[in-house]
């Protein structure tokens, strides 16, 4: 099953070393050009700088507004609770097609100039869910007799949260943020329909795709799965430190 | 290699090659002045242009290849930004939907999009006077008809054209001979071995010219559509796929899916050269095929013109033009640009004849607009293709 | 426990400026959230639905006049019923394949291993981290006429002609979409497996039932929830998904998600765009209710 799932990868990174501009068999020789090709090209590093713009941002709202909204619904049994989660939840329904249309559609008749802020708002809601659902679940598993405990020890609420709450639920909001990043970092179809004269990463790899596409873009991504790879890995043992 | 151009080839209105990378270079900034490169005919341009262009259209037409336009860049500071489209579909959809108005200040347009674009108010009226390099192309392009038709009409310039193309069967010469009919690709030798090019607007022309109904301004009954597409629908029948796009093409031309493809694209050729397959020919089989032609338009609302209009005026020299063809692998508009191609690119296209084709069998066509009733508008062609790819 | 589950608990009333507060602190606390939801995503898809009702006045023009056309040229369509059926029926089954093939993968994983549990998560995951329009593209080279699959099998001898049927063909795209959405069934199964207690299991295995028994009456109605949001989930996203069509569907490379797209882009026509994306939605969450009754009935 794993060769399954890894079969494209490894593909796609083998090609990246192709000699000449060809995606296809036969493999002509290994070449780091398209590497050179990826660096030395102000596109990519263009739209690798949209991208990180656009997918810092969304994890930074995301994660406050997100997990502020998972506590109000967890701690608090109030008239539309109900509502509320499945407010959180809808986005998640919705194809990422349908949520670019919409706001296009509406950035127009408002007359909103799109630009990479139409399209972080996008990314926003589209991701919403996702963290929404990690905090929930954390915080559902989340012994409130600590709280008490340090509340009783005469600790005041935000004391306890930064001391207490915070320090235990960060994990799952950390998993939460990588989760948002790749999300936003690796979405195409309401960023298409929601920027202006920018491009995102996706969007500049959807591009390519369709046209004569060369090797280079294989050099991008594998360059991105490695990085991927390293910052995963330097968070985990960020977290397990951390939790020493 | 050289394409045929057969009398009965028209000149048609045709849709674009869908390419599409998202490019951009930034050139450093070299306060200079322009150097009329080249010049012949054209009174230098003195316009002092630094500045930004952003421009939106298909690959290739920012001109970012050519050395002399690398030159002039350079030494005038002027910088591209490039947003790259897939389809005709784009540029419309972007400068309609209020995304593009104020943020891009150079595009283009095919030939037969010019009334619809100005009925939607897409393109800025050009000043003429500031693209005097526009002077070396041939007078078909400038006055007369077909330019009233599609550049310059209603009083005002709407778009400079400055290449044109044949789309009509791409085949790998090494496999295949050259189809001489599109129904060719109907026999059982062809199943499952080329390509149906996703370009409703190239295809319903040839499909056109295929069932006999071809008309010059593209005004087709609605059975007379119908018999247009049941043509492709019988091709599609024996295809193995539906191209996406001209790019997909060379792919897929040189990693050996297809033998042939239509509507084609003689770039194809050196696309497929680019990858490894060197034998990707491009021909007009005996019914015909449609020719389209791209210009320069200024989008309502553009800021910062200056640059765009002396950039443009750099693309009409002969030298620029030379080059324009040589990369994009199209037709000059300036004839005496010809003599400075590479022996190739001259032999793309029939030169020589250019007058009697452009004037006698080649009126440009329109997509339809102002269509009277009992004929097909735009949208029902779109219509059509969209159930023809269902 | 909510904090008034715990004060409830311990018997401390709740005055009632202490409720006040408390709606102070919740809407503080809910707020922002659902202003992002609802400033980005109710009011443009209001919007949406209500340009549905209108009328297309040329391309990217709306003339704001009653009309229920939309919908029933929608409805009435045999072309798009056609496609529909299609793109549904494609998106439906690489859904159940996900979550059949998924269940293997996540009970091994959440019940077997112990100290490669991390790891083979770990490895799922990263099957995510490449952008999947590249992965995409990736799959010319493997499923092609000069594939290496087509190869491999011509060299064996296994096959004369390469097998044409594997690539542009729906097929390819059902091969590629379950590639992309079935690392996340695993996940969403494996996440629902989690919640079942161990000694559910051992008291039925000390009860004499056979692993197959423990399987289909234990485990998987527990893990229903997790098996419906991997359908529901990979369902959605497949049916919005054009990209995959159109690059290895062959002939068959129209989806209703590009029906929908190209009424917005090529034809300029929102509200009929508006129209069958809302017919769109009304499908998935018909599915969502059809899916969550069965479950509820096949509970223990």
């Amino acid at each position: 099953m794993f060769v399954f799932l890894f079969a494209p990868i490894a593909i796609v990174v083998l090609f990246s070393f192709n000699k000449t501009a060809s995606l296809t068999f036969p493999f002509h020789g290994w070449s780091l050009r398209w590497y050179r090709a990826v660096f030395s090209s102000p596109l990519y590093r263009d739209a690798i700088v949209a991208s990180l713009r656009v997918a810092l941002i969304t994890v930074l709202v995301v994660v406050v507004v997100g997990t502020l909204a998972g506590i109000g619904v967890t701690r608090h049994d109030f008239r539309g609770r109900g509502l509320v989660r499945f407010f959180m939840l809808f986005p998640a329904a919705l194809p990422g097609l349908f949520l670019g249309i919409a706001l296009l559609s509406f950035f127009v008749q408002t007359k909103v100039s799109l630009s990479l802020w139409t399209v972080t708002v996008g990314h926003l809601v589209y991701v919403v869910p996702y963290f929404f659902l990690v905090v929930v679940s954390r915080l559902q598993r989340f012994d409130y007799l600590l709280e008490e405990a340090a509340r009783d020890l005469g600790a005041g609420p935000f004391a306890t949260f930064r001391r207490v709450t915070l320090p235990l639920i960060a994990p799952s909001l950390i998993a939460g943020a990588l989760v948002v990043f790749s999300l936003s970092w690796d979405e195409v179809f309401i960023t298409f329909f929601t920027i202006g004269a920018q491009n995102t990463l996706p969007l500049v790899i959807y591009s390519t795709v369709k046209q004569s596409v060369d090797p280079s873009v294989n050099a991008i991504s594998t360059l991105l799965l490695a990085g991927s790879l390293v910052f995963v890995l330097s968070v985990r043992r960020l977290v397990a430190d951390l939790q020493q | 290699m050289s394409d045929e151009l057969s009398p009965a080839s028209r000149f048609t209105r045709q849709e674009l090659l869908r390419r599409s990378l998202v490019g951009g270079a930034a050139i450093g900034l070299a306060p200079a002045f322009l150097d009329s490169l080249g010049g012949v005919a054209a009174a230098a341009t003195t316009e002092a242009a630094s500045g930004t262009i952003n421009f939106f259209s298909w690959q290739g037409y920012d001109l970012l290849d050519e050395a002399a336009l690398k030159t002039w860049r350079k030494q005038n500071g002027v910088t591209i930004h490039s947003t790259y489209v897939n389809t005709h579909n784009d540029i419309t959809a972007k400068f309609t939907s209020g995304g593009g108005k104020g943020i891009y200040n150079l595009s283009t347009y095919e030939a037969g999009y010019g009334p619809f674009y100005v009925g939607l108010g897409i393109p800025a009226p050009i000043d003429v006077s500031r693209v005097p390099n526009f002077k070396n192309a041939h007078p078909l392009f400038r006055t007369g008809t077909i330019a009233k038709k599609w550049w310059n009409f209603n009083g005002h310039q709407w778009a400079l054209p400055f290449t044109w193309g044949i789309q009509a069967v791409n085949y790998a010469s090494d496999k295949i001979k050259a189809p001489t009919s599109y129904f060719d690709l109907l026999k059982p030798s062809f199943k499952g071995k080329f390509g149906v090019t996703d370009d409703p607007v190239a295809a319903i022309v040839i499909g056109a010219h295929v069932t006999g109904v071809f008309r010059a301004d593209s005004l087709y009954t609605p059975a007379q559509l119908k018999k247009i597409i049941a043509f492709w629908s019988s091709l599609k029948k024996n295809a193995r796929l539906i191209v996406p796009s001209y790019g997909n093409m060379a792919d897929l031309f040189a990693s050996g899916e297809i033998v042939a493809a239509t509507p084609g694209w003689a770039a194809v050729n050196s696309f497929a050269a680019a990858k490894g397959d060197k034998s990707v020919k491009h021909t007009i089989p005996k019914e015909g095929s449609g020719t389209f032609c791209d210009a320069f338009m200024i989008p309502n609302g553009a800021k910062d013109t200056d640059a765009v209009y002396a950039y443009i005026n750099e693309a009409f020299t002969l030298e620029a033009q030379a080059q324009e063809a040589e990369t994009l692998v199209q037709g000059a508009v300036c004839p005496k640009a010809v003599p400075l191609m590479n022996k190739e690119t001259r032999a793309l296209y029939p030169y020589k004849n250019l007058t009697q084709i452009l004037t006698k069998s080649a009126p440009l066509e329109a997509i339809p607009t102002k269509v009277p009733k009992g004929y097909a508008s735009f949208d029902d062609w779109n219509k059509a293709w969209e159930r023809f790819k269902a | 426990m909510t904090a008034t589950a715990v004060a409830r608990e311990r018997l401390v009333p709740i005055g009632f400026s202490a409720r006040r507060r408390q709606r102070l602190v919740v809407a503080l606390l809910v707020g922002p959230a659902v202003l992002v939801v609802a400033g980005a995503l109710l009011v443009p898809a209001a919007n949406l639905f209500v340009q549905s009702f209108m009328e297309s006045g040329g391309y990217g023009q709306v003339t704001y006049h009653f009309t229920l056309s939309n919908y029933t040229d929608a409805l009435r369509d045999p072309v798009y019923r056609t496609v529909a059926w299609h793109s549904f029926g494609l998106g439906a089954l690489s859904a159940l394949i996900c979550v059949v093939a998924g269940y293997p993968a996540a009970y091994y994983i959440t019940f077997k291993l112990r100290r490669g549990r991390t790891l083979a998560l770990f490895l799922v995951v990263v099957s995510l981290f490449t952008s999947y329009l590249v992965r995409l593209y990736a799959w010319d080279t493997i499923l092609g006429s000069h594939g290496v699959i087509n190869t491999a099998l011509i060299h064996l001898g296994i096959v004369k002609e390469p097998l044409l049927f594997l690539l542009f063909s729906r097929t390819a795209v059902l091969i590629a979409w379950v590639n992309v959405f079935l690392p996340y069934s695993i996940l969403m199964l494996t996440s629902s497996m989690q919640n079942i207690r161990p000694d559910l299991l051992e008291n039925a295995r000390d009860l004499g039932t056979g692993p197959l028994r423990t399987f289909t009456r234990v485990v998987l109605p527990l893990s229903m929830p997790g098996a419906v949001a991997a359908f529901t989930y990979t369902f959605i996203l497949t049916s919005g998904d054009y990209i995959t069509p159109a690059l290895l569907g062959g002939t068959s490379s129209t989806s209703l998600a590009n029906i929908v797209s190209d009424e917005f882009v090529a034809l300029g026509n929102r509200p009929a765009g508006a129209a069958i994306s809302f017919v769109m939605l009304t499908i998935f969450f018909l599915v969502y209710l059809v899916l969550t009754r069965l479950e509820k009935l096949r509970g223990i």
